[in-house]
């Protein structure tokens, strides 16, 4: 299809329908997507793992987008304990990577980031294979 | 440099008229049928910026780069794009100066993400990254 029949079929599912908290993983992009509210926002760079969502309204943080997944769990292989039913817990994977992370001044975002994924009770389905899905 | 222009992939739409860095032309990028069935979900802006400002970035880039800073996507693509507005609360806004919209694709060129960032747009490159490199290589223009 052309971009235009792309925006046509997209546009015909935009309804004002209630925002659903919701985490994705990709396999494409091996990311996590975690939204929390249903502002427009602005991608903002916390560190090697973490683009936090803000508000373009508010300067809130409204959710993320979390990189390196499958890499970062060979390389923390215990995190394999929070996995149920092929769902892990976004709050397991922060507090996971606050411990591990190398930048200072970030343990704000974090707590954030942490409080919302708790609340919404988010957790992303990790599938072997093309995409995605979850729930929160 | 030997590669296909057209593209099909299972559980993915086809976007075909893309913008092709490598010779100016066209070819295909996939978007997953998954990420565009949730976007109900995430409300009308975000349903809104997957159908108009995606399609028009990687139409109509004013940057591309190769290479995200990260193993395993070394060869990534990132499109950089000026579409003319946003959303915000459902409705059309305009964009300011600084505004920039990224589509990030990966190496099988699916695009697995995009999202607005506040740049300037006339030195993209090691910006937004303090010392670090963003991205390896700018293939277009």
């Amino acid at each position: 299809m052309t971009g235009d029949e792309f925006t046509e079929m997209v546009n015909a599912m935009a309804e004002d329908t209630p925002f659903v908290p919701t985490a994705i993983y990709s396999s494409a992009g091996d990311c996590i997507k975690f939204f929390a509210k249903p502002d427009a926002y602005y991608g903002v760079r916390m560190d090697d793992f973490v683009t936090v969502y803000r508000s373009q309204v508010n300067n809130e943080i409204v959710g993320c987008f979390l990189k390196g997944i499958s890499r970062f769990l060979q390389e923390c292989p215990q995190l394999m304990i929070l996995f149920k039913d092929g769902k892990l817990r976004l709050e397991y994977l922060f507090v996971a990577q606050i411990l591990t992370a190398k930048k200072d001044g970030i343990v704000r975002e974090y707590e954030e980031l942490i409080d919302m994924a708790r609340l919404a009770s988010a957790e992303a389905m990790m599938e072997p294979h093309e995409n995605e899905c979850c729930a929160a | 440099m030997s590669y296909l222009k057209k593209l099909t992939k299972a559980g993915c739409q086809a976007i075909d008229d893309a913008f092709d860095p490598h010779d100016k032309q066209t070819w295909t990028l996939l978007l997953a049928d998954a990420s565009i069935k949730v976007a109900p979900k995430l409300g009308k802006t975000y349903t809104l910026t997957l159908a108009e400002c995606v399609p028009f970035s990687i139409k109509k880039p004013i940057a591309v780069y190769q290479g995200l800073n990260r193993i395993g996507e070394e060869k990534g693509l990132a499109y950089v794009a000026r579409p003319p507005y946003k959303f915000i609360g459902g409705q059309k806004t305009a964009v300011k100066t600084t505004d920039v919209f990224f589509a990030f694709v990966n190496e099988d060129r699916i695009v697995f993400e995009w999202r607005w960032e506040e740049l300037s747009p006339n030195n993209l490159l090691n910006q937004h990254e303090g010392n670090d490199a963003r991205f390896a290589e700018r293939i277009h223009p």
